[in-house]
C-alpha cells in the first residue's frame, strides 16, 4: 500500500470514529452531579463558619459503615474494604466534603486505621478529622485506659492532633457522666491536651436524658461544640430517655455552641420510608429523594455546623453530595409537612433502631441489629399479621418466615436472647433489647405453629 | 547545473503537492468537526450555563476552520498564479473527499440515531434511558469483582431463556455479558446463569435468595412518560413483581414512583413500557449488590 493510500484511509476511518465517539459522548447522570463542580474547578458544597474561622463542609463522613468484605475462611469476619474506602473519599474530597468523623469503636476498631490510610493521602490541613473517647465498659473508666485509647486513636489515624475530639455517646444519668469522665481526671486530662494544641476542639456526642444533657452543658468547661441526634423524625418528639431534638437545638443555641448533627437519617431509616409516606413525599415533590428531604430539614438550621451521614455507596455519597452542593433550604410549610410526615410515621411501632451495633457483639451470638432490620422491613412491608383472621395471613406468614432465616442465620435470631441485660446500657437510642427480642420471638413461634 | 536545478524544482513541486494534500485533509477535519459540534449542539439543550463551554469549542473550531480555509484559498490562488492552469480532475483527491464525506455524515446520522431515537427525539428534548453503570445478574457480588473472574466464555449467554445477557461493544467491559432490560426482563425465579457460570463470576444462588438482591434501581423519566400527554397507563406498576411501583395522583396525572429501597432492579417495568421510541423507566445497576 502506498503511503498516500495508507493516509486517506487512516484520515476516513478517524472521521468516522470520531463523529460516533462525539455525538455518544455527552451524558447526563442520573443525578445531576455536572452542577456540583463550577467550571472554574471549586466545589460548590455549602460551608459553614466555625467559631475557630474554619470552614467546615455541610455534609460530613461519617465512618461507621463503611463497605465491608468478607474475610476468606472465617464466615464472621468482615474487614472494610479498603481500595472502595479510598475511592469514596477521593470523591468527597473532590467535592468539598473537608469533615470525616470516626470512633475506635467503629467496625471493631478498623474503622479509625482505615480513615487514617485514606486521609494521610492529603496535606493535613484540608480536612477536619473527628474522633471519640470510646470508654463504655466500666472497666475503662480510669485515667490509664482513657489515656490509652485516647494515644491509640492517634497512632490509628497517623495524625498529630485532633480536630474534634469527642466524649463518645454521653448517656442517662449525671452520674454515669461523672464516674465515666469527671472523678477519674479524663475531662482535666483532654482540657490539659487542648491548651497542648494536641485537640483543636473539645465536645461530646449525645444520647441521654435532659437531666444529663443540662449537667454535662452546665459543667465547668468550655465545649467548643456537641454533637446530637436530629432528624425530622424526632424534632418535637420526647422519646423514652431522651429529649426531642428541638429542645437540645434551642438549649445550644442559647449557649451559642456549633452543632454537629449524627443519625440525619435514623440510621437509613428515613431514606427507606414504606409506600404509604413515601408516596406523600413524592406527591409533594416528584423529583425529590426521601433522603434529600431529611438532609436538607437538618441543614436548613442555621447553627448546624456539619450533618454527618455515612455514606457506604458511592450512590449514596453522590445523591447526598447533590443536596448539599448548594443547599437549597425548606420552606416553612415544607418544614410543617415534615412535621405531619413524622406523625403519619408513629403509627407503625418500629423498633427505632439504628443499626450502630454499639450492641454487639451479643455473648450469646444474635446478630441484633438484623433481627430488628428484618422486623421493621416486615412491618413497613405490611407483612406482619395482626391475628389468623387478617386478610392476608398467609401470605404474610409465608413472607415472614420464608425470608427469616436468609437475612438472619439461625443462630442469630431471636431465639437465641436469654435477656442477659448485657446490650442494655449500650444501646445509644435506649431500645428495651430484651423485650423486643421476646416479642419478635413471640411473634415467630406463633407464626410458626399457626397459633397466632 | 541544469539538471540540478531541475530536480529541486521537481523537489520543489513534490513538497508544495504534498503540502497541499495535508491542507486539504486538515481543513476537511476541522470543518467536519466544526459541523458535528454544531449538530450536536442541536440535539442537546439550549444554551445554558452548563453547557456553555461546548459552545464556546464550537466557536473556536470555526474561526480556526475559517482561518485555515481562508489561508488554504490565498495560497492555492497563489500557486495557481504561478503554475499553469490545470485542467485536469484529481480524481484522487475528489474520491477521498466524497468517501469521507458520505462516511462522516451516515456515522453521526447513525450517532444521533442511537443516541436520540429517530430524530423526533430531539425536537422533544426527552432523556436517553439508558444505564449509566452496567446491570450484572444477580450472585455477582459487584462490578469489580465479576470483571475480575469472567472469563467471557459465553455460557450465561447461551443460557439465559429470556435473551437479555449480551456481550457488552464499550471499549472497557469489551465482550463481558451484561444485562439490558429493552425486550425482556430478568425472571425473578431463574438462576440459569448461575447454574453454568463456571468461572465463580455469578455465585451459585436460589431463587429464593434472588428475590431480594437489589442488581439495581428503577428510575423514571418523566419528559418520556406517556401519562403526561393524558394518557392514563400503568404498566409499569402491573409488571412489577416485587410491588416497589405505585401511582399516585400528581396534578393531573397518575404518575408511577419507585420504592428504590424495595426495587431489585429486575427491569420488568423497563420491559414493559410503552414509551416510543424512547422507554419512559429504566434500570440504573449498581456497582455492589446490596439486599433489599
Amino acid at each position: 500500500m502506498k503511503r498516500r493510500d495508507f493516509l486517506k484511509m487512516l484520515g476516513v476511518g478517524t472521521a468516522a470514529v470520531s463523529s460516533i465517539a462525539y455525538v455518544n459522548a455527552s451524558d447526563r447522570s442520573p443525578f445531576g452531579i455536572q452542577g456540583l463542580i463550577s467550571p472554574d474547578g471549586t466545589p460548590q458544597m455549602t460551608l459553614r463558619d466555625d467559631k475557630m474561622g474554619d470552614k467546615i463542609s455541610l455534609l460530613g463522613y461519617g465512618g461507621m459503615r463503611w463497605p465491608v468484605r468478607k474475610t476468606e475462611g472465617d464466615s464472621h469476619g468482615e474487614i472494610i474494604d479498603q481500595d472502595k474506602v479510598n475511592e469514596l473519599i477521593d470523591y468527597a474530597m473532590k467535592h468539598g466534603v473537608n469533615y470525616y468523623d470516626t470512633a475506635p469503636v467503629y467496625h471493631g476498631g478498623q474503622s479509625e486505621h482505615a480513615m487514617g490510610i485514606a486521609l494521610s493521602r492529603y496535606p493535613r490541613d484540608s480536612f477536619h478529622i473527628a474522633t471519640k473517647l470510646s470508654n463504655f465498659d466500666a472497666s475503662k473508666w480510669t485515667l490509664e485506659n482513657a489515656k490509652e485509647i485516647y494515644n491509640d486513636s492517634f497512632k490509628q489515624l497517623g495524625v498529630d492532633y485532633i480536630d474534634f475530639y469527642l466524649l463518645h455517646s454521653v448517656g442517662p444519668g449525671k452520674d454515669s457522666f461523672d464516674q465515666r469522665f469527671v472523678n477519674n481526671g479524663i475531662l482535666d486530662f483532654l482540657v490539659s491536651e487542648r491548651l497542648k494544641g494536641k485537640i483543636k476542639r473539645l465536645g461530646f456526642s449525645f444520647h441521654g436524658d435532659r437531666e444529663s444533657f443540662l449537667h454535662a452543658l452546665n459543667l465547668d468547661i468550655k465545649w467548643d461544640f456537641v454533637q446530637i441526634q436530629l432528624n425530622y423524625f424526632d424534632w418535637t418528639q420526647d422519646a423514652e430517655n431522651r429529649p426531642g431534638a428541638s429542645y437540645m437545638y434551642e438549649e445550644l443555641v442559647k449557649r451559642n455552641l456549633p452543632i454537629v448533627v449524627m443519625e440525619p437519617l435514623l440510621g437509613g431509616r428515613l431514606a427507606k420510608l414504606n409506600d404509604k409516606i413515601l408516596a406523600e413525599l413524592k406527591k409533594r415533590d416528584t423529583e425529590l429523594s426521601p433522603a434529600s428531604w431529611a438532609f436538607r430539614f437538618v441543614g436548613s438550621l442555621p447553627r448546624v455546623l456539619t450533618t454527618l451521614s455515612g455514606m457506604t455507596y458511592m450512590e449514596h455519597l453522590k445523591e447526598d453530595i447533590s443536596v448539599f452542593s448548594p443547599l437549597k433550604p425548606i420552606t416553612e410549610t415544607d418544614k410543617n409537612f415534615l412535621q405531619e410526615t413524622a406523625v403519619a410515621m408513629m403509627k407503625y411501632p418500629v423498633v427505632p433502631c439504628t443499626a450502630c451495633r454499639y450492641c454487639m457483639p451479643c455473648p450469646f451470638g444474635l446478630d441484633i441489629p438484623a433481627n430488628f432490620a428484618y422486623f421493621n422491613k416486615c412491618l413497613e412491608a405490611g407483612n406482619i399479621p395482626a391475628s389468623k383472621q387478617s386478610a392476608n395471613y398467609i401470605k404474610a406468614r409465608e413472607a415472614f418466615l420464608g425470608n427469616f432465616s436468609k437475612n438472619v442465620s439461625a443462630k442469630k435470631q431471636s431465639i437465641h436472647c436469654t435477656a442477659c441485660g448485657h446490650c442494655l446500657p449500650l444501646c445509644p437510642q435506649h431500645i428495651k433489647i430484651p423485650d423486643q427480642m421476646k416479642r419478635i420471638n413471640a411473634l415467630v413461634q406463633n407464626l410458626k405453629n399457626n397459633t397466632l | 547545473m541544469i539538471s540540478h536545478t531541475k530536480a529541486a524544482q521537481v523537489k520543489q513541486a513534490a513538497s508544495s503537492r504534498v503540502r497541499s494534500f495535508w491542507m486539504i485533509v486538515m481543513t476537511c477535519f476541522i470543518v467536519f468537526i466544526g459541523v458535528l459540534l454544531i449538530l450536536n449542539e442541536f440535539v442537546k439543550q439550549p444554551f445554558s450555563s452548563k453547557n456553555y463551554l461546548s459552545y464556546l469549542f464550537t466557536v473556536i473550531f470555526l474561526l480556526i476552520a475559517s482561518v485555515y480555509v481562508i489561508f488554504f484559498v490565498l495560497s492555492s490562488t497563489k500557486s495557481k498564479k504561478k503554475k499553469v492552469k490545470k485542467e485536469t480532475i484529481n480524481a484522487s483527491r475528489r474520491g477521498f473527499l466524497t468517501l469521507s464525506t458520505s462516511l462522516a455524515q451516515t456515522s453521526t446520522v447513525d450517532g444521533v440515531r442511537k443516541k436520540m431515537g429517530d430524530g423526533i427525539a430531539a425536537i422533544t428534548k426527552k432523556r436517553n434511558p439508558k444505564s449509566k453503570k452496567p446491570i450484572i445478574p444477580a450472585g455477582a457480588v459487584s462490578f469489580d469483582q465479576y470483571k475480575q473472574l469472567c472469563t467471557v466464555c459465553g455460557a450465561c449467554i447461551t443460557a439465559c431463556p429470556l435473551h437479555i445477557l449480551s456481550p457488552s461493544l464499550a471499549f472497557e467491559n469489551f465482550m463481558l455479558p451484561l444485562l439490558s432490560f429493552d425486550h425482556g426482563s430478568c425472571s425473578i425465579d431463574c438462576v440459569k446463569c448461575n447454574e453454568v457460570c463456571q468461572s465463580g463470576a455469578l455465585e451459585k444462588i436460589t431463587p429464593a435468595d434472588k428475590t431480594d438482591i437489589q442488581i439495581g434501581y428503577a428510575v423514571w423519566l418523566r419528559e418520556n412518560c406517556i401519562v403526561i400527554k393524558d394518557k392514563p397507563c400503568h404498566k409499569c406498576e402491573e409488571a412489577c413483581p416485587n410491588v416497589s411501583i405505585q401511582m399516585i395522583q400528581s396534578g393531573r396525572f397518575q404518575i408511577p414512583i419507585i420504592n428504590t429501597g424495595r426495587c431489585i432492579g429486575c427491569g420488568a417495568c423497563q420491559a414493559v413500557c410503552p414509551a416510543s421510541p424512547l422507554k419512559a423507566i429504566y434500570v440504573e445497576g449498581h456497582m455492589e449488590h446490596r439486599q433489599s
